[in-house]
């Protein structure tokens, strides 16, 4: 299993050093800004281990909760050019080698705004619809060489920018309000999402391809 | 791990049985206990003795959901078996081929019975087994839920309206810590579309039609069915997965700007 990192070099090579007792693992540093880089990174993991069978799609930019009236075009700009363009990236060096070897899995981090929308949350929110939108272009157009595409759609989450906004952003009794909200009334654990990620990368999902697996305890219905 | 899977002498119940025995046997933990429900008697007795060759605790319960009265024996019968129950796989369905002109009060009212109305029935008979274990329902929902299906007016409503059946569980019982959700089959070859998917001429057409130009198999949707059941879906509630190959993205498919037309 190899994963790329940008900045946080050392994090990177923490979880290298803990994921190296449990499977061959490689840390490599990758820019989705930059094309090449991208690349690079594909054909690094394809040296190293033989194949690309799975990608899994998890970056998120770290971007605070303005209204839709209050966002730049900048920073529009910024997050599109990570997230979705970056993924473009992805996309572009990692379906040629699949095709190649005959097939593969893509699955990305998706959001539950996109089904139910938090108010501040557009900027997170709008990217991520659009790289559902395009999984769903590339399980059409990439089915037929044995490529699946999907995504996992998380809610309220313990882990990562879920669990910053928790600490950061709004009193502790509105995060009681949705909680209550949460049918399951509980928020959701880093493993539960990974889970899903699992299952969709796998071949126990063989015959399910341009979905949105939506992992947030029933907020969204 | 005691589980019912209803509609379990064929297709997609029985593939959901043996994927559950399996996947008990791959943890090493204790065997499955399965509770095999279906209207079929001796294909069922069959299924059972081939659940217990592989070391699975099988027992049958041979039902007819059309009657109100047979949810509750069915979940009655596992509770007596097993003592509590950890998972429901309401499975059982009808297809009845018929225009909506066309088509009879007495099918119209079948399909219901069957398709939407047994699970609510059963659903609600496991509710405290289910709330004690903090288990989890998966039901078998369609593709023809989402896309008119014509001549399949009936069938279609019956899947649509027990998808938001099973939503509605999942709002309602999620603090009583049960999960509800559904899986929807594509074109898949089961006992119930064998006439369609055994001829090679529409089962090739079938395949081209899907992006992963394949016609599914029962064991696909029982690995979807297992993985909601099961404690890897955690956090899953109130979802329907489509487990269609890709046929749901096929706004038009094999004719307009379909593939092949592509210069």
């Amino acid at each position: 299993m190899a994963f790329t990192y940008r900045s946080r070099r050392e994090s990177a090579e923490t979880l290298e050093r803990e994921l190296a007792a449990r499977c061959r693992t490689a840390a490599i540093h990758a820019d989705l800004l930059d094309e090449e880089s991208v690349g690079s990174a594909l054909r690094t993991v394809r040296e190293r281990f033989g194949a690309v069978d799975s990608v899994i799609f998890a970056t998120g930019a770290n971007i605070l909760q303005p209204y839709v009236s209050e966002i730049s075009a900048q920073q529009w700009d910024e997050v599109v050019q990570v997230e979705l363009i970056g993924f473009t990236r992805v996309l572009r060096a990692a379906l040629p080698l699949m095709r190649a070897q005959g097939g593969g899995t893509i699955v990305a981090i998706g959001s539950f705004a996109t089904y139910s929308f938090p108010p501040g949350d557009a900027l997170s929110a709008v990217p991520k619809a659009a790289i559902e939108m395009l999984c769903r272009a590339v399980a059409r157009e990439e089915g037929r060489y044995g490529i699946r595409a999907n995504v996992v759609a998380p809610g309220i989450i313990n882990a990562g920018l879920g669990e910053q906004f928790q600490q950061q952003l709004f009193a502790p009794e509105v995060w009681e309000g949705q909680r209550k909200r949460v049918p399951l009334r509980r928020f959701g654990e880093a493993e539960e999402v990974a889970e899903a990620v699992a299952f969709l990368a796998s071949k126990r999902s063989a015959y399910i391809t341009g979905q949105t697996l939506v992992v947030d305890g029933g907020l969204r219905v | 791990m005691s589980v019912i899977v209803t509609g379990a002498a064929s297709g997609i119940g029985r593939a959901t049985a043996f994927r559950l025995a399996r996947d008990a046997a791959s943890r090493g933990g204790k065997p499955a206990r399965i509770l095999l429900a279906d209207i079929a008697e001796d294909k069922l007795a069959e299924v059972a003795s081939l659940l217990r060759a592989e070391g699975a605790h099988a027992e049958v319960c041979v039902s007819d959901l059309t009657d109100p009265t047979a949810p509750a024996s069915v979940v009655e019968a596992a509770h007596r078996a097993f003592g509590g129950l950890d998972g429901l796989v309401s499975n059982a369905g009808i297809i009845g081929r018929a225009s909506l002109l066309d088509l009879s009060l007495a099918d119209y009212e079948r399909s219901f019975a069957i398709n939407t109305r047994a699970t609510w029935l059963l659903a609600k008979a496991a509710h405290p087994l289910l709330a004690a274990s903090k288990g989890s329902i998966v039901a078998t929902a369609s593709i023809s839920a989402h896309e008119p299906t014509p001549p399949l007016g009936a069938y279609s409503a019956s899947k649509a309206a027990l998808i938001m059946l099973v939503r509605q569980m999942a709002v309602e019982w999620g603090p009583d810590g049960i999960r509800c959700n559904t899986v929807s089959p594509g074109s898949t070859h089961t006992a119930m579309t064998d006439a369609r998917y055994s001829d090679p001429v529409q089962r090739a057409a079938a395949a081209q039609r899907n992006p992963l130009r394949t016609v599914g198999l029962p064991e696909n949707q029982a690995a979807a069915i297992a993985f909601l059941l099961g404690p890897d879906a955690a956090y899953i509630t109130g979802v329907d997965l489509l487990v269609d190959g890709g046929l749901s993205t096929m706004l038009m498919p094999a004719s307009g700007f379909g593939d092949p037309w592509r210069r």
